[in-house]
C-alpha cells in the first residue's frame, strides 16, 4: 500500500477517516471528502491515462468535469462504467478504479507506438490515408483503427443498476453553487420563492471551496457552508448537490441527472438507484455554472504533471494535496500567482512562476520571470522539468515534478447556447460570455456571465435572483454583500508558445495539436463547424471544454480574423456525459413499454396458453392441448373446432368507443365511409374508416343500442389512433355536433363465441327472457340483455370467422367467470377456447381485412370495397377516394390466393409474378399480404393484393420469397375460402 | 334459465384487493369504487354541473375532486366528470345517473373500465415526483389531474396534500402500473433513508 506522499496539511477533507481504494490494482488510501483524482494526486499518481489516439502519457489537468485526460473505469463486472472522469468520482472505501485505453500497462502501453508514426496520424487522417483498396475499409482499417483508437471499453453486460425518473417543478432554478449561486438561491430563498439549487459537485460552494480570499473575515469555504446551512433551513429550497443539469430544452424544461449512490460502496446501495434523472420546469433559471480555465500551447505541454493553475490551487486548497513537491507556474494573468501563493504557504516548493508579461509583481516568496515563456517539457511518466525562455533570450530549465498554468478562463455558456443561442466576445476577458437568444427564462450571472471577481458573482447573483423573480411578480430584495475580493486577474491574451518543434497540445481529449488546426486551415477547413469535424477539436467526453478556444484562437491567427469573427460551434446537451440506464429510466427489459392484460388473462394462463404480444396486449396465441407437440396441431384443433362447432376467443382488446349524443348518427356518419345515419336501434353495421387522403384507416362495426347511442369497435392495433381521431373531428372539425365519446375498452370483457353450436351455448347462458333465436335476434343484431341471472350484459350477432357467431360482453371484473361460465356450458357442445393464431386463420379462410391489408398504402377499391364508400354524403376521406391513383381499375385488388402445391407454405410478404415473369421489381404484380395454412381447406392459402386481381380468378401466377429462396406457384382465387354466399352467417 | 353464478375478481385476478407497504407508504387497489363518465351534453354543462355538485356537496370545477359522504366526483375535462360510489351499493351507478340526468348527459358506466389505487403516507410526493409531471406544490386537497405515469395515462387524485392521493389507469394496465408505483414508492423510501443518514 502506498503512502499519500503528497498529502498536504488543512483542506475540506477528514483525513479521520480513511478509505481505501485501488487504481490498476494497486491498493491505496485516500480521505473523506477526496475525489479520485485528489487521492491519487496524494498518492503520487501522476500517470492516470493515455490519450485517444497517440496513446501518449496524460495526467489529470482539471478539477472538474471538464477533465479530458484522468478517465477511468470505474467498478467492475457488469457495473464497470467507461469514461468516467477521475475530477468527479467521490472517494469512497472499496472504489476499484482503472486505467483504460492501454495495454499491457499504463506505464509500458504497446500503441505507444502510435505516438511515432505521428507525422502520418495528423489531423483527417483516416480521410486520405485508408482510401485504397475501396473494400479494405470495411473489413481492415475501420477495425484496426477502432481497436487501436479508443476510450474505455464496455462491460458488454446489461446494467444491473436501477435508474429512476421524476419530474420538479420550481419558480427559479439554479445551475451551480458557487458564489453567484449560493447568493442567487438566499436572495430568491428568503423572498419565499420556490427554488432548486443544483450543482455537481458534492459539496456546495465552487471556487469558494478552493480559494483562502476571505469573506466577511472568514474562510471563503466556511461562508459558503454557512450559506448551505441556511439554505437547507427553508422550506422553499431544494438542494440538489452531485446533480448535473445536463440540458435546457425547450419551454424552460432542464434536465439533470442526480448522483444519488454514486458515492456509495456496493454495500450501501441495496434497493436504492443509482441516478435519478430530473425533468426541471423552471418558471425562470439563473445560470452561474462559473468557468473554466484554459490552457496554455506549448512544446510537450501534456506531461503528466502539467495541470491548470486553477486546478492545481484547488488541489492544495480543498483537497490537501499537491502533484509535487516541487512545482512551477506558467500564467498570463494575475489569477496563476494566486496559486503560487497557495502552494507556498502549504510548504510546496515553487521553482519558478513563468509570465509573458512585463508589468508584472511577485504576491509572495517565489521566484517570478517576467517576459518569459516555458517552451518545453521534459518527463514522458510524468514531468521531470521544464525549459524556460527568459526574457533576456536565454534557455533555462527548472526541474518540478508538476506546472500549473493558466490562459485565462472561458465563461461556461454551454447551457445557454442549448437553444442556438450564440455566446459573444469580450476583449477584456479574452473569451466568449453568452449572448444572443437564452433559453426562455434563463439569465446568467458570475463568472458564467464574464463576472470574473468574487464580489462581482456574489453581486450579479443576488442582482440575478431579484430580476429573475421579479419577472414572476415576486418582490425580493438583494441581502447585503459580504467583502469580497474584486481585483481584476489582468489578462493578457496568449494561446500558445511559438517556439519549439515538439507538438503543442490544444485538445487532449482528442489529441488534437496548433499544428492540426493549422493544417486544417492549410487544407481549407476554415470554418469552425468544418475545424471540428476535420481535427475532432472539441468532441468527445469533454465537449472541448478546455480547448474550444486554443483551437479557435489559432484559426483566427491563421485567418487573419478576430476569434469574434472566427465563431464557436454549437454546444449541445448533455453538458457532460449521461449514461444511457438514466436516460432509460424504469423503462428497461420487460417494463420497456407496460403490458395490458385481458380479462381472461389469469385463466388463459391456467389453461397453459401461448401468449403473444400485440401491441401492449398479451394475448393467448393458442391453447395447446396433452400430446400436442407443434403449435399447428393446437391452431388446427381450435380452427376445426370452430368450423365443426363451437369455439370461445377473448376479443376484449379490441377498441370499444361509446359514442352518445343527439347527433351520434351524423358524427358516424361523417368518420365512416359508409352510410350510418339510418342504422336501426338494435343493429350493427360494419364500417370503414378512412383517413383525409383517401386511404383505408381502420374497420370495425357500430352497434346502435339507442337512438342516442353508439358503440364502435377499433381492431386492436388502431384502437387509440381511431380515438384520436373521432375525437379530433368532435372537437375541431365539428364541434358543433352534441356527441360526447369516451373509451370504454377496458370496461368490458367481451368474447367472441363462434361455431354452428354458438347459440346452443349461449342460450344456457343468456337470460331466458331475451330471445336470440334466428328470427328474434337475427345476424347483426345487438341488444343490451342480462346473463347468469341478471347480470348486465351486451350481446352482438357478429362473425369474424364466418360462422354464425356472437360477441358478448360483460364488465371486466365478471369476465373471468363468464368465460369458465362459456366454457362449462359449452363442453356439451365440444367447445374449444381458441387464441388469435386460430382467429387469424378463421378471418383469411373468410377473406376478412386485418391490419396487414389496412397498413396504411390501401384504399377501399384495392381492398374491393370501393363501393362502400357512399356517395350519398359527405365523410371523411370520400372525395379523395376518387383520385385515379386509388381508384384505377386496373390496380391492385385484395384477392385469395392457394397453393397448388399443398405441401409448400405460402409466406406473407412474398412478391407476385406472371407464371413465366422474371422476378425482378418491374415485373413485381403485388404481394402476399396474410398466409396461413387452412385446415378446412387441407392447404395453405393466402390473402393478397395484386393487379387486376379481381380479373384474375382462375390464374396460375408465382409467389416468390426471394429473402428465403423460395418460389412457389399460386391459384388465384375469391378471398372468399369459406361460405363466400354468407348463408352460415345467417343460420 | 342459466344455474351459472358469475363472481367478481379484480384486476389481479384475486378476489382480494392488492396492498402493499414500503416504509410509511401504503399502497391500495379500490375496487369496491362503482365509477360512471358524465358529459355533458351542448348548452347542460350548468345544469349538470349542478347536479352533480349537490350529489358530492362541493363545487366540481375545472381540476376539481369532490368526495361526498355517498358519491364522489372529479372533472376530467371541459364538460366531463367521472362519479364514483361504492361498488357493492351503487353498481347499476351509471343506470341511476341516466334516471336522473336524462337526456342532459351522456352517461358511460365505467366501473371497470378504470382501476383506482389509494396511495396514503406522510411523503408521497416523494414518490408523485418520481411518477409523473405534475406541480405537487400547487397540487393541493381536491385537485385532480389527468398525467402519464410509466407511459400509461392516468388521473390523480389528491385527497390530502402530500399524503392521501387516488391514482386511477386503465383497468388492462393494473398490472404495469402497480409494477410502477411499487417500485417507485420503495425506490423513494430507501433514497428518503439514504438522506437522513
Amino acid at each position: 500500500m502506498s503512502e499519500q506522499t503528497n498529502r498536504l496539511s488543512g483542506g475540506l477533507i477528514d483525513t479521520s477517516k480513511s478509505l481505501q481504494f485501488t487504481f490498476d490494482g494497486r491498493s491505496f488510501t485516500g480521505a473523506q471528502g477526496d475525489t479520485l483524482a485528489s487521492a491519487l494526486l496524494a498518492n503520487g499518481i501522476r500517470l492516470m491515462g493515455r490519450s485517444f489516439k497517440y496513446h501518449r502519457p496524460r495526467g489529470l489537468i482539471s478539477a472538474g468535469s471538464e477533465e479530458p485526460n484522468a478517465l477511468m473505469e470505474i467498478g467492475t463486472g457488469a457495473y464497470r462504467e467507461p469514461n468516467t472522469r477521475a475530477t468527479v468520482v467521490e472517494l469512497f472505501d472499496g472504489l476499484t478504479a482503472n486505467s483504460q485505453n492501454a495495454w499491457p500497462s499504463l506505464k509500458f502501453d504497446a500503441l505507444g507506438v502510435n505516438d511515432l508514426a505521428s507525422n502520418f496520424l495528423t489531423a483527417g487522417f483516416y480521410y486520405k490515408t485508408f482510401m485504397w483498396p475501396r473494400a479494405f475499409w470495411e473489413k481492415l482499417y475501420e477495425p484496426v483503427i477502432r481497436r487501436s483508437a479508443g476510450l474505455g471499453s464496455l462491460s458488454m453486460q446489461a446494467d444491473p443498476d436501477s435508474y429512476d425518473k421524476g419530474f420538479l417543478h420550481c419558480d427559479l432554478l439554479i445551475i451551480g453553487a458557487g458564489p453567484a449561486g449560493l447568493m442567487a438561491a438566499l436572495t430568491a430563498g428568503r423572498a419565499g420563492a420556490k427554488v432548486i439549487l443544483a450543482d455537481e459537485d458534492f459539496l456546495f460552494g465552487g471556487r469558494l471551496n478552493a480559494e483562502v480570499e476571505e469573506l466577511d473575515g472568514q474562510s471563503s469555504a466556511d461562508w459558503a457552508a454557512r450559506a448551505v446551512a441556511e439554505l437547507r433551513s427553508l422550506p422553499n429550497v431544494r438542494l440538489m448537490p452531485r446533480s448535473t443539469v445536463y440540458g435546457a430544452f425547450d419551454h424552460g424544461i432542464f434536465g439533470a441527472v442526480e448522483r444519488v449512490t454514486d458515492h456509495l460502496p456496493a454495500t450501501a446501495k441495496a434497493g436504492l438507484p443509482r441516478q435519478t434523472l430530473w425533468r426541471i420546469t423552471a418558471r425562470q433559471s439563473l445560470l452561474c455554472a462559473g468557468a473554466t480555465e484554459r490552457m496554455i500551447a506549448f512544446a510537450n505541454n501534456d506531461r503528466p504533471g502539467v495541470m491548470l493553475a486553477g486546478a492545481m490551487r484547488a488541489y492544495a486548497n480543498r483537497w490537501a494535496t499537491t502533484a509535487g513537491k516541487r512545482v512551477a507556474v506558467f500564467t498570463n494573468n494575475d489569477d496563476g500567482h494566486r496559486t503560487a501563493r497557495d502552494l507556498v504557504a502549504k510548504g510546496v516548493q515553487v521553482v519558478a512562476v513563468i509570465d509573458p508579461r512585463e508589468n508584472v509583481r511577485a504576491i509572495a516568496e517565489y521566484p517570478l520571470f517576467k517576459g518569459a515563456q516555458v517552451v518545453g517539457a521534459k518527463g514522458r511518466l510524468g514531468l521531470k522539468s521544464i525549459s524556460t525562455r527568459l526574457s533576456d533570450g536565454s534557455l533555462k530549465s527548472f526541474e518540478c515534478e508538476a506546472l500549473g498554468v493558466s490562459g485565462g478562463w472561458n465563461p461556461n455558456v454551454s447551457l445557454t447556447c442549448h437553444q442556438r443561442g450564440r455566446p459573444t466576445w469580450h476583449d477584456d476577458i479574452a473569451a466568449f460570455v453568452p449572448g444572443g437568444t437564452l433559453p426562455v427564462g434563463m439569465s446568467v450571472a458570475g463568472a458564467a456571465n464574464g463576472d470574473m471577481t468574487t464580489h462581482s458573482a456574489l453581486q450579479s447573483g443576488a442582482e440575478g435572483a431579484v430580476a429573475a423573480l421579479l419577472a414572476l411578480g415576486i418582490s425580493a430584495t438583494a441581502p447585503e454583500l459580504p467583502r469580497a475580493d474584486d481585483t481584476s486577474i489582468n489578462l493578457q491574451p496568449f494561446w500558445y508558445v511559438a517556439e519549439g518543434k515538439s507538438r503543442k497540445w490544444i485538445d487532449f481529449q482528442n489529441d488534437v495539436t496548433v499544428k492540426d488546426v493549422k493544417l486544417a486551415h492549410q487544407e481549407g477547413f476554415r470554418s469552425v463547424e468544418h475545424l471540428k469535424r476535420y481535427t475532432t477539436l472539441g468532441m468527445a467526453t469533454d465537449q472541448g471544454k478546455n480547448s474550444n478556444l486554443g483551437g479557435l484562437a489559432v484559426m483566427a491567427e491563421m485567418t487573419g480574423q478576430a476569434i469574434s469573427q472566427t465563431g464557436t460551434t454549437m454546444f449541445r446537451p448533455p453538458y457532460t456525459p449521461v449514461a444511457m440506464g438514466a436516460l432509460a429510466g424504469r423503462s428497461v427489459g420487460k417494463e420497456f413499454k407496460p403490458t395490458r392484460l385481458t380479462p381472461s388473462h389469469h385463466w388463459a394462463e391456467r389453461q397453459g396458453a401461448v401468449f403473444v404480444e400485440v401491441g401492449q396486449w398479451m394475448r393467448a396465441q393458442w391453447f395447446p392441448q396433452a400430446g400436442e407437440t407443434h403449435w399447428r396441431q393446437s391452431v388446427d384443433r381450435e380452427v376445426l373446432a370452430v368450423r365443426k362447432s363451437v369455439g370461445v376467443c377473448d376479443v376484449s382488446t379490441l377498441g370499444k368507443v361509446d359514442v352518445q349524443g343527439p347527433d351520434a348518427a351524423e358524427f358516424l356518419n361523417l368518420i365512416y365511409a359508409n352510410g350510418f345515419a339510418k342504422l336501426a336501434v338494435g343493429k350493427t353495421r360494419y364500417g370503414l374508416m378512412l383517413r383525409e387522403d383517401g386511404i383505408a384507416m381502420d374497420d370495425g362495426t357500430a352497434a346502435r343500442l339507442a337512438e342516442d347511442h353508439f358503440v364502435v369497435t377499433t381492431t386492436t392495433a388502431k384502437a387509440g389512433q381511431v380515438y384520436r381521431q373521432m375525437e379530433f373531428v368532435r372537437q375541431c372539425l365539428r364541434p358543433d355536433l352534441d356527441v360526447q365519446l369516451i373509451s370504454t375498452t377496458d370496461a368490458w370483457a367481451q368474447y367472441a363465441v363462434a361455431g354452428p353450436t354458438s347459440r346452443l351455448l349461449l342460450q344456457k347462458i343468456v337470460d331466458p327472457e331475451f330471445d336470440i333465436s334466428n328470427g328474434g335476434f337475427p345476424f347483426m343484431s345487438c341488444a343490451e340483455i342480462t346473463v347468469c341471472g341478471g347480470l348486465r350484459a351486451r350481446l352482438f350477432r357478429i362473425s369474424f370467422s364466418g360462422e354464425l357467431a356472437y360477441e358478448i360482453a360483460v364488465p371486466t371484473r365478471y369476465g373471468e367467470a363468464m368465460i369458465e361460465a362459456l366454457m362449462a356450458a359449452g363442453e356439451e357442445f365440444g367447445a374449444v377456447p381458441y387464441g388469435t393464431e386460430a382467429l387469424s386463420v378463421l378471418r383469411i379462410e373468410k377473406g376478412h381485412p386485418a391490419g396487414n391489408e389496412l397498413n396504411g398504402q390501401t384504399s377501399p377499391a384495392m381492398l374491393g370495397m370501393g363501393r362502400m364508400v357512399s356517395t350519398k354524403k359527405d365523410s371523411i376521406g370520400a372525395v379523395l377516394t376518387r383520385r385515379e391513383v386509388l381508384s384505377d381499375p386496373d390496380g391492385l385488388r385484395l384477392v385469395g390466393f392457394e397453393a397448388l402445391d399443398a405441401e409448400k407454405p405460402l409466406c406473407a410478404g412474398s412478391h407476385l409474378f406472371a407464371k413465366d415473369a422474371i422476378e425482378t421489381a418491374a415485373q413485381d404484380q403485388g404481394w402476399l399480404t396474410s398466409a396461413a395454412y387452412s385446415p378446412h381447406m387441407g392447404k395453405p392459402i393466402a390473402l393478397g393484393f395484386l393487379k387486376r386481381g379481381d380479373q384474375r380468378l382462375g390464374e396460375v401466377i408465382k409467389a416468390a420469397n426471394p429473402l428465403e429462396g423460395s418460389t412457389v406457384q399460386v391459384r388465384v382465387v375469391s378471398p372468399h375460402f369459406v361460405d363466400p354466399e354468407g348463408g352460415r352467417l345467417r343460420v | 334459465m342459466s344455474e351459472i353464478r358469475l363472481t367478481q375478481i379484480t384486476a389481479f385476478g384475486r378476489v382480494e384487493a392488492q396492498t402493499a407497504s414500503f416504509g410509511d407508504v401504503t399502497l391500495t387497489e379500490r375496487p369496491d369504487l362503482a365509477i360512471a363518465s358524465v358529459a355533458a351534453r351542448h348548452g347542460q354543462e350548468s345544469t349538470v354541473r349542478s347536479t352533480l355538485e349537490q350529489m358530492v356537496g362541493g363545487a366540481l370545477e375545472v381540476s376539481s375532486f369532490r368526495e361526498g359522504n355517498r358519491f364522489s366526483a372529479f372533472w376530467t375535462g371541459p364538460s366531463q366528470w367521472f362519479v364514483m360510489a361504492d361498488h357493492d351499493d351503487y353498481e347499476t351507478l351509471a343506470a341511476s345517473l341516466k334516471e336522473t340526468l336524462s337526456r342532459a348527459a351522456s352517461i358511460t358506466e365505467q366501473n371497470d373500465g378504470w382501476v383506482g389505487f389509494d396511495m396514503d403516507g406522510t411523503d408521497c410526493d416523494a414518490v408523485l415526483e418520481r411518477l409523473c409531471n405534475i406541480d405537487l406544490s400547487g397540487f393541493t386537497s381536491g385537485r385532480a389531474q389527468r398525467t402519464v405515469i410509466e407511459h400509461v395515462s392516468c388521473f390523480v387524485l389528491c385527497r390530502k396534500q402530500g399524503c392521501a392521493y387516488r391514482i386511477f389507469c386503465g383497468r388492462s394496465y393494473a398490472l404495469s402500473l402497480w409494477h410502477a408505483l411499487a417500485t417507485t414508492v420503495a425506490s423513494a423510501t430507501a433514497v428518503a433513508k439514504l438522506a437522513t443518514h
